[in-house]
């Protein structure tokens, strides 16, 4: 069997890497933004189309905050042309975490196990009541593991004031959790 | 100003200081008393917050969407289909689009070399043993220079499958400890030698049928983290599919997630020890070229701290590093994200007591060597190590434990545990739903097969109702 060569595209190669790598938590983050997965797969769709379209020497350095920068851009301009800059109603965010029901009521698992993930569950609801702005920190940070100099490029903020943003979050969450806790 | 309400606090535990910082709030800290429970709680914490994003469903794009990004992109530059069809690198070269051999003569070679000997797997072991000659020495001997010096104020414990008795693959025997005190850092040393820098992107992946896997002799790419957290997530939804009789939805049914949520036969560690390491290696079902590594981990059982939430929980990090003289490329079955098993990026992540965690790696072997055969001269064996770093609730105070899994760990299908077996079933299964039938090379035939071999005691019913699943599935396949 014969075949012609083919040219080799370091394009491709950074493309392919970006998907395996970023493809969960960009969607993830795109659906926190807008609220539903069909929307959210078209701007993660737009934002690795527009990854193959750039020179691979001037990203592959920075691909994490770029993707993360670009994927959300996608979505604001999503949400403007839909007119809908207006916070998601709670119900929606609400209806994303519990998408499977109660694993306890499906089947008697470990009792631990469940215990663990209703508290996770619970810690989950919490961290969906923070304002916007702390949301969407705490997301960047704890789920898509970027940097605070990551984020802060992502969203146009200085370092210290994402680490401000973190931290507060970060003692509320603790308290108002020890709270229920005790 | 209390050092709590400082924001420098919450970055020094989501290790966001630099060096100079961490170590003045370090000096800080170790004058005011109790702060290294302040550290270790914060730390805690941060791991559940990570867990409960965890929670979520798995969000991706349709396949459909996938295919129509990679269409127009190509980066395979071979001939032919049979190995010795591999165009010659001055024959590629020759081939490739005239303006790049153009402007980039002078690197060229450089820059297409690595790439273009990846692209088969044939032409992919030259290349890689070229790259890695230098390191072969520094290979041989890592393990001794481990147990001479400690590497890092912290307490290593290495298992080594070498010298594991006559049952050794059940349960491997202690042969060394160190002990220290200290943060951990990770990671602490390389045992097969220092990766190779990374210069450009297309080092860090292999290739083999169109499939990538990562590449361990390149920077940054020597370990993987692998998860330890639990969630029944993928199970529960899998089960409510089959209950209503119906297809699964893959788009949140998660491999690496489902294998976890069976209940496997892991060997207990000795009393007083955290943690047994059960491994064993054997050829991949679905692709001779390949192999299949399956570590299994089982947590200590502490029966009297059982009540709170909280005293379940351990902080722990799980990691592989593989020996990049023994293996080309690897990859984790059901991988979600590989950055997250980069450990520069990896936190530690929450376990509970007699919780059993189980990672599968498909790897494919330098120089296509056939573990099964037995080694025909004497050298470094190991294959990968495993390292479990945590926090010992009661002896205060991070700890780590290396484990070797050599060449002799390696079995035929005929003596694979069930445990293995089961949970490669699982995973083939996985790679079905996820590939929709397309792609993968394992079937529906061969997953029952594995499984009928593979129930075991089956306590619960869990791996028979697997069974049934499996069956279904296949019947909502064929009537599509």
């Amino acid at each position: 069997m014969s075949s012609s060569p083919r040219v080799i595209d370091p394009s491709a190669v950074l493309l392919r890497r970006a998907l395996s790598d970023f493809e969960v938590p960009l969607t993830r983050y795109a659906v926190s933004i807008l609220g539903d997965i069909e929307r959210s797969r078209d701007a993660v769709q737009d934002t690795f189309i527009k990854l193959y379209e750039q020179e691979p020497k001037a990203i592959e350095d920075k691909l994490k905050a770029w993707l993360f920068t670009v994927c959300r851009n996608r979505c604001y301009d999503i949400l403007k042309k839909e007119k809908r800059m207006m916070r998601l109603e709670d119900d929606e965010i609400q209806a994303l975490p519990s998408l499977t029901d109660d694993p306890a009521q499906l089947m008697a698992r470990e009792e631990d196990r469940t215990k663990l993930n209703s508290y996770l569950r619970k810690l989950l609801s919490l961290i969906e009541e923070l304002p916007a702005r702390q949301r969407e920190v705490m997301r960047l940070k704890f789920q898509a593991d970027l940097s605070y100099k990551e984020i802060g490029e992502a969203l146009e903020i200085t370092i210290s004031n994402v680490g401000f943003i973190v931290h507060s979050a970060f003692k509320k969450l603790r308290e108002v959790m020890n709270q229920v806790e005790g | 100003m209390n050092i709590e309400d400082d924001p420098k606090l919450t970055a020094y535990i989501l290790d966001e200081l630099d060096r100079d910082e961490a170590s003045s709030l370090e000096e800080q800290l170790s004058e005011s008393e109790g702060s290294d429970m302040l550290i270790r709680g914060a730390r805690e914490y941060a791991s559940m917050i990570r867990g409960a994003y965890d929670m979520e469903p798995e969000h991706r794009m349709t396949p459909q969407q996938r295919a129509d990004i990679l269409k127009d992109s190509e980066i395979v530059a071979v001939t032919g289909t049979s190995p010795d069809k591999i165009l010659s690198f001055t024959d590629a070269l020759k081939c490739l689009d005239k303006k790049k051999v153009e402007t980039e003569e002078n690197n060229i070679w450089k820059k297409y070399f690595p790439m273009i000997v990846s692209f088969s797997a044939a032409a992919l072991v030259i290349g890689i043993a070229v790259v890695l000659l230098k390191n072969d020495q520094i290979g041989t001997d890592a393990k001794s220079k481990i147990a001479q010096k400690p590497v890092d104020p912290l307490s290593v414990t290495i298992l080594d499958s070498d010298t594991a008795n006559e049952n050794g693959r059940d349960k491997l025997s202690w042969v060394q400890r160190q002990i220290g005190v200290g943060p951990v850092k990770f990671p602490v040393t390389y045992r097969y030698g220092q990766p190779k820098p990374l210069n450009d992107i297309s080092d860090s992946l292999v290739f083999l049928d169109g499939e990538s896997f990562r590449n361990p002799a390149m920077e940054g790419q020597r370990w993987s983290v692998f998860p330890s957290n639990v969630s029944s997530k993928s199970y529960d939804l899998l089960r409510e599919f089959m209950l209503a009789g119906d297809f699964p939805d893959t788009e949140n049914v998660h491999i690496g997630s489902l294998i976890n949520a069976f209940e496997y036969d892991y060997a207990y560690p000795n009393p007083g020890e955290s943690f047994a390491v059960n491994a064993e290696v054997a050829n991949c079902p679905w692709d001779q070229e390949r192999w299949l590594i399956h570590i299994g981990v089982r947590v200590a059982d502490i029966k009297k701290h059982k009540g709170k939430d909280m005293q379940l929980v351990r902080e722990v990090r799980m990691a592989v590093e593989f020996n990049p003289n023994k293996v080309a490329g690897y990859r984790l079955i059901g991988e979600e994200n590989p950055e997250k098993s980069n450990v520069n990026n990896s936190p530690n992540q929450i376990i509970l007591e007699g919780q059993t965690v189980t990672a599968l790696y498909e790897i494919v072997p330098l120089d296509g060597t056939d573990f099964s055969e037995p080694l025909t001269q004497n050298g470094n064996s190991e294959l990968v190590s495993v390292r479990i770093d945590y926090t010992d609730p009661e002896k205060r105070g991070p700890r780590s434990l290396i484990s070797s899994i050599s060449h002799k760990s390696a079995v035929s299908w005929k003596e694979v545990s069930e445990d293995m077996r089961f949970a490669t079933s699982v995973a083939g299964y996985g790679l079905l739903l996820e590939s929709n039938g397309n792609g993968s090379s394992a079937t529906y035939d061969l997953v029952l097969q594995l499984a009928k071999d593979a129930l075991g005691e089956d306590k619960n019913g869990q791996r028979s109702e697997f069974l049934d699943w499996v069956k279904k599935t296949k019947k909502l396949k064929e009537r599509k």
